[in-house]
């Protein structure tokens, strides 16, 4: 049975373009509300939301390099709600990072006209692909959490990814995401391994600086 | 009177209870040989006395000889006025000539004055000379003058011991005596004593009165206890001899069975003793034996722990197998658990996810993106088929039963999850568990292994109560009493006593009464006028009666005791020459008492009275040494006496 549908990887993308994107005020497009530049960057944001460790991973280093508390609560917050067994949604790693087509979940908010496609075109091949979120994509989204609670933890966490990622460009991102030793580790085409309990480790180890 | 032989075999047989042979087998053991004859009087008597040598030392040293010949029956005196003039050395001269060993009384340079000595004498009639030189050792020879005066010489010898032998020899068969054997208790306790035999040396004591007078007979001390079988066989009581032997034989059985007893006792005392001690010691053994843990019971314990040991090991093992096993299931329900919440979250978000999108219409083809037209979103509505691309839409039904079985699936997965830990930490608990008791077991078999340490203590007790117990057994076994086929040797013995004790009374009754009887008269004859009575007795003791009152020979005085004395032997040699029954050779010699002791006047009386005696018993010969005095030489011719006046000597 494929539990996996696109309806839930088109919401999980819809967030991360509004949490990602940057404001927008053109006149030539007055329903456009805000863009998300680049595949590469929007397929990072993802990596993180289906990857809740790697993520917490992040946010302990974050918390290491600033000491600001608040990354060492939201990571603790990935475990204590045990999220890397439950939200984990294994990807395929492909050449240069994590990789998955997208297109089906884009072709679901594109065909309801909640998100464009557009982008940056030399003769022969796209340079760089931006996202641009609708008013009625922007909409939509806020329906989301409203009609559906459940999918308020997209939107949160979409928020969460956006703040680490900062202005960070899909390359950084994707270097960023490459450093974690286990990450690099896997196998070309292999499934991107569980680093659950070494950051449940060091979690561990942080907690009494926190907690002092 | 004689009693045959074979009666006397028989009365003993009778009396004891055996056969005759068995009485004859025992007799001819202990050398008792029948003696029912008896003594028949011969008569000795000296003819000539004469020595020779020469004296050194003294004031008449030099040469000297002395000879006495011409002599017979009658009184004879030696007689000096003063002490140590020779008087008792011619006795003692006689006495060893007869005996042929000279008496402690001869003195020791009197014995080496002498070179050469002769003593002739008659045996019935028959004259038997002894002589004997001294120089270099001791030689000379016993002869016998034949009425031709042919001589037959006898013996002869060259050492004292057969002088000795062939004297005593000589006048045992003359006077048909046997030796005596009696009985001497060694005074030590553990010693049975032994058997003396007294032979000629003893016997000759009754024809020499010395001035001892303890004894009535003889001159053996009362304590050599043969007094009364000398007077006896002087008496010449039959079966005297056979009664010595019989009583001597049964002294020494007894003594010795007496001994044996005591020696038997003896060990049997001991025995107890040393039994009692080995018991004591064993009980003691076996007391700290059964206080030590009984190295059986340990063993069985060991063995049990060993074996409680393994099976406790074995669970340990069971238990970490069992947890690798559950810890293994519970790894894998754990992934099955998180992958059915996992996919249940995804079907939850994924129907959140739909239904938001099933609220909105699309507006535009997500492949060319040109508007969806109004009819076909109509025909969707119809047909359930997709606007878009004309497939079914699934409805919200099948997803809420797929939401169902998702959850069912979480809680299975969650129950299997709690099942599988209760079970690993039940396993961790028993393994905990099965750690402790074999940590329990091995404590405690080091414990009783240390207990084991006693087992060479049991060892050495277990050795040592069989030792013991060997030596107990050893102690306790009782030997066999030795000369079984003995038993019947002293009631046997017993009854040779009695027999023959019975023959010898009844013989001797009869001459003690005529004895004693005659010796009453002598005694008066001596000059004991207040003597009215007197009663010798089978065990040569002397009861009288003096002045109307009871006394004994013991109670009287040496003066009165010498003429007792005397008086005895007449009185034994008269009854026997009356009887033709006795052994006395008739020849008496008494030495001269001392003045302290013997009154002048009782040996005045005495000579007189020998002198009437010597008429009444013809062949009786009869010297006297003594002091001169009127009395005496009253009463013996100056040719019967030898004589040395003025402080001269005899020779």
């Amino acid at each position: 049975m494929n539990l996996r549908t696109p309806h839930r990887d088109a919401i999980r993308l819809l967030f991360s373009i509004r949490a990602g994107g940057e404001p927008v005020a053109d006149n030539a497009m007055p329903d456009v509300v805000s863009v998300f530049r680049g595949e590469m960057r929007l397929l990072a944001f993802d990596f993180w939301i289906r990857n809740p460790d790697y993520l917490a991973a992040e946010l302990l280093d974050l918390f290491d390099a600033t000491g600001d508390a608040t990354w060492y609560a939201a990571a603790k917050s990935i475990f204590d709600d045990e999220e890397p067994d439950i939200r984990r949604v294994p990807m395929i790693r492909y050449l240069f990072g994590a990789y998955e087509r997208l297109d089906d979940a884009l072709s679901l908010l594109r065909s309801r006209d909640l998100i464009r496609i557009t982008g940056l075109k030399t003769k022969s091949k796209v340079q760089e692909t931006d996202f641009l979120l609708t008013g009625k994509g922007m909409q939509l989204s806020k329906l989301c959490v409203t009609a559906a609670p459940i999918l308020m933890w997209y939107a949160d966490r979409a928020e969460l990814v956006a703040k680490v990622a900062g202005d960070r460009g899909g390359t950084a991102l994707k270097d960023r995401q490459y450093e974690r030793a286990s990450y690099a580790e896997t196998k070309l085409g292999g499934i991107i391994p569980p680093i659950g309990p070494q950051v449940r480790l060091r979690l561990d180890e942080l907690e009494e600086r926190v907690g002092s | 009177m004689v009693k045959p032989h074979g009666d006397w075999l028989e009365a003993i047989a009778a009396r004891a209870k055996v056969g005759i042979a068995r009485v004859e087998a025992v007799l001819a053991t202990h050398g008792i040989v029948p003696a029912p004859v008896p003594g028949t009087p011969r008569r000795l008597m000296l003819l000539e006395i004469s020595f020779s040598g020469v004296k050194d030392g003294v004031i008449d040293g030099g040469p000297f000889e002395f000879q006495w010949t011409g002599l017979g029956p009658g009184l004879w005196g030696m007689l000096t006025d003063q002490n140590l003039r020779g008087k008792t050395s011619i006795l003692e001269v006689v006495r060893w000539l007869i005996r042929g060993r000279p008496s402690s009384n001869l003195q020791d340079d009197v014995r080496r004055w002498i070179h050469k000595a002769r003593l002739r004498f008659s045996l019935d009639a028959i004259a038997h000379e002894v002589s004997l030189e001294t120089k270099d050792g001791i030689k000379g020879n016993l002869i016998c003058l034949g009425p031709d005066a042919s001589v037959a010489v006898l013996a002869s010898f060259a050492t004292e011991r057969e002088f000795e032998a062939i004297m005593a020899d000589f006048f045992l068969r003359a006077f048909n005596m046997d030796m005596l054997t009696t009985w001497r208790d060694s005074g030590e306790s553990e010693e049975s004593g032994q058997a003396v035999t007294h032979g000629w040396a003893s016997f000759s004591g009754a024809m020499f009165i010395g001035t001892s007078y303890e004894v009535l007979l003889g001159d053996l001390p009362v304590a050599a206890g043969v007094n009364p079988r000398l007077m006896q066989m002087y008496l010449g009581v039959p079966w005297v001899s056979t009664l010595a032997v019989a009583k001597t034989a049964q002294q020494s059985v007894q003594k010795t069975a007496e001994f044996k007893m005591r020696r038997s006792r003896h060990a049997a005392t001991a025995r107890e003793a040393r039994t009692a001690q080995i018991t004591d010691q064993l009980q003691a053994r076996r007391h700290e034996l059964s206080r030590l843990p009984s190295d059986r019971h340990l063993r069985e314990q060991l063995s049990s722990l060993t074996k409680d040991y393994a099976e406790m090991k074995r669970r340990e093992q069971a238990f970490q197998q069992r947890i690798e096993r559950d810890f293994s299931a519970r790894t894998q329900v754990e992934a099955a658990y998180q992958e059915n919440r996992r996919d249940l979250q995804a079907h939850l978000d994924s129907m959140a996810a739909g239904a938001v999108f099933r609220m909105l219409d699309p507006t535009y083809c997500p492949r060319c993106d040109h508007s969806i037209s109004e009819s076909r979103k109509k025909q969707e509505k119809a047909t359930h088929a997709c606007a878009v691309c004309g497939e079914s839409i699934a409805t919200s039904e099948d997803a809420e039963v797929l939401r169902a079985e998702l959850e069912e699936r979480v809680k299975a997965s969650k129950t299997a999850y709690d099942k599988a830990t209760i079970s690993l930490q039940a396993a961790e608990h028993a393994l905990i568990e099965a750690q402790n008791a074999v940590a329990a077991i091995q404590d405690e078999l080091e414990e009783t292994t240390s207990r084991l340490g006693t087992f060479s203590r049991r060892q050495e007790l277990l050795t040592a109560i069989a030792t013991l117990e060997g030596r107990l057994e050893e102690a306790t076994f009782e030997a066999a009493p030795e000369d079984e086929v003995e038993a019947d040797e002293l009631p046997i013995l017993n009854a040779i006593v009695d027999e023959t004790d019975a023959l010898v009374k009844e013989h001797r009754e009869d001459l003690l009464k005529d004895v004693s009887s005659r010796l009453v008269e002598f005694a008066r004859r001596f000059g004991m006028h207040s003597l009215s009575g007197a009663s010798l007795k089978g065990n040569a003791t002397l009861s009288l009666t003096k002045g109307g009152g009871a006394t004994s020979y013991s109670k009287v005085t040496d003066g009165e005791k010498l003429r007792l004395k005397v008086a005895t032997v007449l009185a034994m040699i008269e009854v026997a020459e009356k009887r033709k029954v006795g052994r006395h050779p008739g020849l008496l010699m008494i030495d001269s008492p001392g003045a302290q002791e013997v009154s002048p006047d009782d040996l005045d009386q005495l000579v007189a009275g020998l002198e009437s005696v010597s008429a009444t018993i013809p062949h009786i010969q009869v010297f006297v040494s003594s002091r001169t005095s009127a009395a005496i030489t009253e009463h013996i011719l100056a040719e019967r006496r030898r004589e040395a006046l003025h402080g001269g000597f005899l020779w």
